[in-house]
């Protein structure tokens, strides 16, 4: 298997290093098109009109292979698209752990934070088709319109909570996507036709979201002294990893709200249930740690709160998808970004 | 009948509506010209992209005959124009040699052109005019459009005297993506990543179209094409009305003055589908339309297009869009 340690300011220097760290010529301009023994199809990089930065995926690896993206910015969100099929699967990792297989054509769409580690798996011998979008916070705001819902949708990216998936997209967005894998690189048309379609991929999932989001305000409506109170407890649930985590019915009563109240209104504004939200806060962190490399796995343990070391290894597996010695190892190599490890 | 000649000056839209406002004495406000009434009702307006270009969209009609002139510009731009214009007496569009003069009713269409030339425009009262007119710099058609091979084909039709080319007629697809420019452009909510989206959708089916066309040989010129115009009038009788049914293939005709044999072949070429086709095809992109409005339900749309029951509306959405009115 290979893992590749990225950052993300720079797509058209992502696929670069990747290009090189898989043996692949780059041809400058973000393009890699792959060949034996690395697998067949592209790699492309490259920006669109408005400074966005994009990546398309068409490709079969032959090798199990995983690329993990280093935090970065915390303004700047990634918004990827995965289309696929029956047998398909690209199975994510990081925050949302498990992915499952799909027996049909599956859409799928999701904003992550790039405040967060993202580790993206690759499996061997299957068809990988896919649109990665660098998204700033500034780009949005700009772009979008100021109405009330992209107000709410601002506020909901502003909490910089990892992130906003969309899963079973309606057809529209696949003959989007189709029309964008169908585009001849002999057609004279073929870059404009990739930004627009691009352009309308990012429309409609802020579109979808925005509807999203009305539902569940009007599910249950959040007044702002409630958002600014829930943003209290986050604080207070992911300040501290020294201390057990404070209890549910603890952080109720700082947002004077009732347990259950608290349990919905966080999940609403996080996407998580509060005690996924704090584990996934603190591996984080423990991930940043061990990049530092100032600690070895058993301290950092003791670092984000963990009583025991293989009860943070297994935790950290099941975020990852690979164990916490592995970052251990590369400790006193200082930075990670260009470096990649056949495991 | 009522004058308006317009310095010369910048020749971009911004500058042309600040122009256009002060020779009609008006305030220009969010780049918007209302019109004033003893002239009709309607507005201009000027939309900003956020990749650069710029877009003069107008709905208006007219109350007076109306006059209006400006002289050529000097640097060179493209003008990407999409028009409609009903109940029109007289309709006449000047460039250098006479180009486009209507005397029938109904004008549509899409023309690129060059605004090295003067650009004259007479329309009688009562004239119902709807238009999107997209600015493209030559720069940015050379550089940033992202469509190869153009120079070429601009070379090519730079050559032509008259400087206008690639005329099309206005289908559905093209009318559609109007409707939806003049619905968000009217919203002042409205998303402008969506206005420039469906602007861009615009530029890139006519440029593919066109080269398509003069990759096959000969760049098509039909604009004072009567046939084609007289289809484009059919075309809108054929679309008019969905409540009831369409008018007959022989109705068509006689309004066209053509045998049925030939407005089929006319209309295939024009349009890519029979009158038939074409007619049902319309009909569900409205229903799409309407659906993603939410002012309707699924019922109430399919009788307003004219659906006797609501199973063969959901039938025939499904075959057309392979989702259900439902899940619009």
């Amino acid at each position: 298997m290979f893992i590749i340690n990225i950052s993300q300011n720079d797509f058209q220097e992502l696929v670069q290093d990747m290009a090189f760290m898989l043996g692949l010529q780059s041809d400058g301009q973000g393009m890699v098109e792959l060949s034996d023994p690395v697998g067949s199809g592209y790699f492309r990089a490259f920006r669109i009109m408005d400074g966005l930065q994009i990546i398309l995926i068409n490709a079969v690896l032959n090798e199990k292979f995983m690329v993990c993206f280093e935090q970065s910015d915390e303004n700047s969100f990634t918004l990827q698209f995965e289309d696929q099929y029956i047998g398909n699967s690209v199975t994510y990792t990081g925050s949302k752990p498990v992915y499952s297989h799909a027996d049909f054509r599956h859409v799928y769409a999701g904003l992550s934070s790039n405040h967060f580690f993202n580790a993206v798996e690759v499996p061997a011998g299957r068809p990988i088709r896919a649109v990665r979008i660098l998204l700033h916070e500034t780009w949005m705001k700009k772009h979008m319109g100021m109405d009330e819902q992209t107000g709410m949708v601002c506020r909901y990216i502003s909490m910089k909570s990892g992130d906003f998936e969309i899963d079973k997209l309606d057809v529209e967005f696949g003959r989007i996507l189709d029309e964008l894998w169908a585009i001849s690189p002999d057609d004279p048309m073929m870059d404009m036709v990739i930004q627009n379609r691009i352009s309308m991929l990012i429309e409609r999932f802020f579109m979808q979201m925005k509807m999203k989001l009305m539902r569940l305000k009007d599910r249950q409506k959040l007044s702002g002294a409630e958002i600014r109170r829930i943003t209290e407890v986050e604080a207070l649930l992911v300040g501290n990893f020294n201390e057990p985590p404070p209890s549910i019915g603890h952080l109720a009563k700082i947002a004077s709200m009732s347990p259950t109240k608290l349990k919905t209104s966080f999940r609403q504004i996080y996407g998580d249930s509060i005690y996924a939200y704090y584990q996934k806060v603190r591996l984080q962190k423990a991930y940043q740690l061990l990049k530092e490399g100032k600690y070895n796995v058993k301290e950092t343990a003791d670092e984000v709160g963990f009583s025991s070391t293989s009860s943070f290894i297994a935790a950290f597996r099941k975020q990852f998808a690979f164990s916490p010695g592995i970052l251990a190892v590369e400790k006193g190599m200082g930075r990670l970004k260009s470096k990649s490890e056949a495991v | 009948m009522k004058k308006i000649s317009i310095a010369s000056g910048e020749a971009d839209h911004l500058s042309f509506v600040k122009r256009l406002a002060d020779s009609l004495g008006r305030k220009l406000i969010d780049n918007e010209i209302v019109l004033p009434e003893q002239y009709g009702h309607g507005y201009l307006k000027v939309i900003e992209l956020s990749n650069g270009l710029q877009v003069m969209v107008n709905e208006y009609k007219l109350k007076s005959d109306v006059f209006f002139e400006r002289p050529a510009y000097t640097t060179r731009n493209y003008l990407l124009r999409f028009d409609e214009v009903r109940n029109v007496e007289s309709l006449k569009i000047r460039l250098e040699d006479e180009l486009i003069n209507v005397n029938e009713n109904y004008y549509s269409g899409a023309l690129l052109m060059c605004s090295m030339q003067p650009f004259m425009y007479k329309a009688s009262a009562g004239a119902e005019s709807r238009s999107i007119n997209i600015q493209l710099p030559e720069k940015w058609l050379l550089e940033n459009s992202g469509i190869r091979e153009l120079k070429q084909v601009l070379e090519q039709l730079k050559a032509r005297h008259n400087d206008v080319f690639g005329f099309e007629v206005l289908n559905f697809g093209y009318r559609d993506m109007m409707q939806q420019i003049f619905d968000l452009s009217a919203d002042k909510n409205s998303c402008p990543l969506s206005l420039k989206n469906r602007i861009m959708l615009l530029v890139e089916r006519f440029f593919a179209n066109i080269l398509r066309r003069t990759v096959h040989g000969t760049v098509l010129h039909d604009a004072d094409n009567t046939d084609i115009r007289t289809i484009t009038r059919a075309e809108s009788m054929l679309v008019n009305d969905f409540s009831s049914d369409p008018p007959s293939i022989a109705a068509l005709a006689k309004a066209s003055a053509m045998s049925e044999t030939k407005f089929k072949s006319m209309f295939k070429k024009a349009y890519g589908l029979n009158p038939y086709e074409y007619y049902q095809q319309c009909r569900m992109l409205r229903a799409k339309y309407l659906l993603h409005m939410g002012d309707y339900t699924v019922k109430e749309v399919g009788q307003q297009l004219g659906f006797k029951n609501l199973s063969n509306f959901t039938i025939a959405f499904k075959k057309a869009f392979n989702q259900l009115p439902s899940e619009n």
